[in-house]
């Protein structure tokens, strides 16, 4: 894996400027839930999007899966331009890219036995011959799940969140995909399973080759599982760095908030803690504020904030933060 | 917090019955613990732990018949409130005692305004006019940081944001300035910059008023911040208690110290991967014997399995149930 922008490798999953709106009030106003956005995932990386809710961070994750309609820009994972043209591409797409989602108990069908479950993306994708033949593999991806073989006769009622979860997993996994979308995948579960559901994930990455774009709120779970971090604000990235350099060296004043807000378990060093607490609420995306969307929240706001919509500026080969300020630094005579 | 005065709120031996389809458990099983005065106690633990449910028996709003309180008592100020019929607890509820819920979406009425709502325990409590409830209640508002709050007090809870929405329920738990309130998970459902400053409004208000403040969350990180005292709760026990920088300093009990290893931090060392703590939580009728972490427990030997430990004060104000001793 690697992160340099020159990377001869192909990245896996490339989007550029990406734009999805909705249509609300009868059409007359138009939601900008993602507004511009760019990233690449390398082959066995994880790229997490982090935000508040209504930063737009699940909708990019819907528009990969082509759940939402595109407005603008260009998506492609693996040699599959998105969306989809010919049956022959969705078809591959659906094969090499699954999603696991937050909430394990209304994302498996009640009705439908465990070994069911996880055996429907095989017969969709005309895996496995016989019937014999998927519940081989059935048995087998509950072994990587860590899930026990009989299991598959069960219905999800009969496990517990993290169970469930595991069982979902087990599902996105069947086709081998190359990439996995994991929206909250341990947000909706209980402390003590969070972990086991992290390092599950992790796991199977390394054994199965899997790239992950990792959708959560929660920064400490993201610090774990990242190999780089996208920040989002209002349908904007304002952010986007390896793991180390967004949470080590946090350039954007947003980012540098919401690092502030995350309590450690530490209570001597969280009674010391002095940090700028952020007011406000992230704004709705109907009416976003002018020139740069944070502006009404930063404590670092200057006149033109308000005025101009910053542009991404580069801090090194692979760390970028979108704010004027930063750009001041480095190229006092700009503007 | 001064150390001297009677604690306001002592829960003692506190057990609940639930009884569904003729089978019985205790849902809660000799839960203790106290709650002075500007003292914000945390409570944590997992789903099915009982923490909520510890919330709803103070409140007296246990879902009777089938859950119900059977042994122990709650006392405060002098009054034990279990002995309390509906309409005795009516006159505490709301007034001297108030809790916010988790979801203000779901605990705030769609159809009156946010000023009626937090108007109308000054009315019913404290008697005051329509005219001058308003006028607190717009006070309350911008106490709780809404900008606005005289516009605002004339919106539904729909025109509201979530982090607007429980602050609108903050100030309706306030409205009667109570000496104590309960907060069960109240920024969940929210994000981190929001938590923040509504944890940060609690805990002043707490320490303002002298008001006895109990959180029940299930983040560390939480408790550390903002919490003085930390009472973990597993299967419905107080498993671990004492002041927040002694139990999370110095963990004794293996569920504690297993959930202090599992979660991820913004500090905690990423070479080494996270412990998880092995199995599941039980549910209130496949309780374990002994004691019910016993499964998943590291240290558990004969004894833990046989009995259940009780809770002891093993080094001054902190208390642990736990048989091994190493």
């Amino acid at each position: 894996m690697s992160d340099a922008t020159g990377d001869p490798q192909r990245p896996l999953v490339s989007v550029r400027d990406l734009k999805v709106q909705f249509a609300v009030a009868g059409g007359r106003q138009v939601v900008r839930a993602v507004d511009g956005v760019s990233f690449d995932i390398h082959r066995g990386e994880t790229l997490s999007l982090v935000g508040e809710s209504g930063s737009g961070k699940t909708t990019v994750g819907q528009a990969l899966l082509g759940v939402v309609p595109i407005a603008e820009g260009e998506m492609r994972i693996g040699d599959v331009s998105l969306p989809a043209r010919t049956a022959a591409d969705r078809r591959r797409l659906r094969r090499s890219a699954q999603m696991i989602f937050q909430d394990p108990y209304s994302s498996l069908n009640p009705r439908m036995r465990v070994g069911d479950i996880i055996a429907e993306p095989l017969r969709a994708n005309g895996i496995g011959a016989t019937r014999g033949e998927r519940q081989k593999r059935v048995a087998e991806l509950l072994g990587l799940v860590g899930l026990p073989a009989d299991a598959a006769d069960l219905l999800p009622h009969e496990f517990s969140g993290g169970q469930r979860q595991r069982i979902g997993i087990a599902r996105a996994i069947a086709t081998e995909p190359d990439f996995i979308i994991c929206d909250e995948p341990v947000s909706a579960l209980d402390v003590s399973i969070q972990a086991q559901i992290v390092n599950l994930l992790g796991g199977l990455q390394k054994r199965l080759h899997l790239t992950y774009l990792f959708i959560a709120h929660d920064l400490a779970v993201v610090r774990y599982v990242s190999s780089r971090i996208a920040v989002m604000y209002l349908g904007k990235i304002v952010e986007i760095g390896t793991r180390d350099e967004v949470i080590r060296n946090p350039s954007h004043p947003y980012t540098q908030a919401l690092l502030a807000a995350v309590p450690g378990i530490d209570p001597a060093r969280e009674a010391t803690r002095q940090g700028v607490m952020l007011g406000g609420e992230i704004p709705s995306p109907i009416n976003p504020p002018s020139g740069c969307a944070f502006h009404p929240r930063c404590p670092l706001a200057e006149a033109r904030c308000s005025r101009e919509v910053p542009r991404p500026h580069r801090l090194s080969a692979t760390h970028q933060a979108a704010c004027h300020l930063l750009a001041d630094a480095s190229e006092p005579s700009k503007g | 917090m001064t150390v001297s005065e009677p604690p306001l709120l002592t829960v003692e031996g506190l057990t609940t019955t639930v009884s569904v389809q003729g089978r019985q458990a205790h849902a809660l099983d000799d839960v203790s613990f106290q709650v002075r005065k500007g003292e914000c106690v945390a409570i944590v633990g997992e789903s099915g732990s009982g923490k909520s449910m510890t919330a709803l028996a103070i409140m007296g709003l246990l879902p009777e018949p089938q859950v119900r309180a059977t042994a122990g008592s709650i006392r405060f100020d002098g009054t034990d409130l279990l002995t309390l019929n509906q309409e005795q607890m009516r006159a505490f509820r709301g007034d001297r005692i108030s809790m916010i819920f988790q979801e203000p979406m779901t605990s705030l009425n769609p159809v009156f305004t946010i000023g009626h709502q937090i108007s109308e325990p000054l009315i019913y409590h404290k008697g005051l006019g329509r005219k001058a409830a308003r006028k607190k209640a717009a006070q309350l508002l911008a106490q709780v940081q809404v900008a606005d709050a005289e516009h605002r007090l004339s919106l539904y809870p729909h025109q509201f944001s979530g982090g607007m929405r429980q602050r609108a329920m903050i100030a309706t738990g306030l409205a009667c300035d109570p000496e104590l309130m309960i907060a069960d998970e109240p920024t969940t459902a929210l994000d981190v910059t929001i938590q923040a400053q509504i944890l940060e409004i609690l805990r002043d208000l707490a320490r303002g008023r002298g008001m006895g403040l109990i959180l029940i969350t299930h983040s560390l990180g939480v408790v550390a911040r903002y919490a003085d005292t930390v009472i973990v709760m597993y299967a419905g026990r107080v498993v671990e208690s004492g002041p927040v920088a002694e139990v999370f300093g110095r963990p004794k009990h293996p569920y504690t110290r297993g959930l202090m290893a599992c979660v991820p931090t913004m500090d905690g060392d990423l070479e080494s991967a996270l412990v998880p703590i092995d199995g599941q939580p039980s549910g209130v009728f496949d309780r374990p014997s002994g004691c019910a972490f016993h499964p998943r427990c590291p240290l558990a030997f004969d004894r833990c399995w046989a009995e259940t430990p009780p809770l002891e004060e093993f080094r001054p104000g902190h208390h642990k149930a736990c048989w091994a001793d190493e």
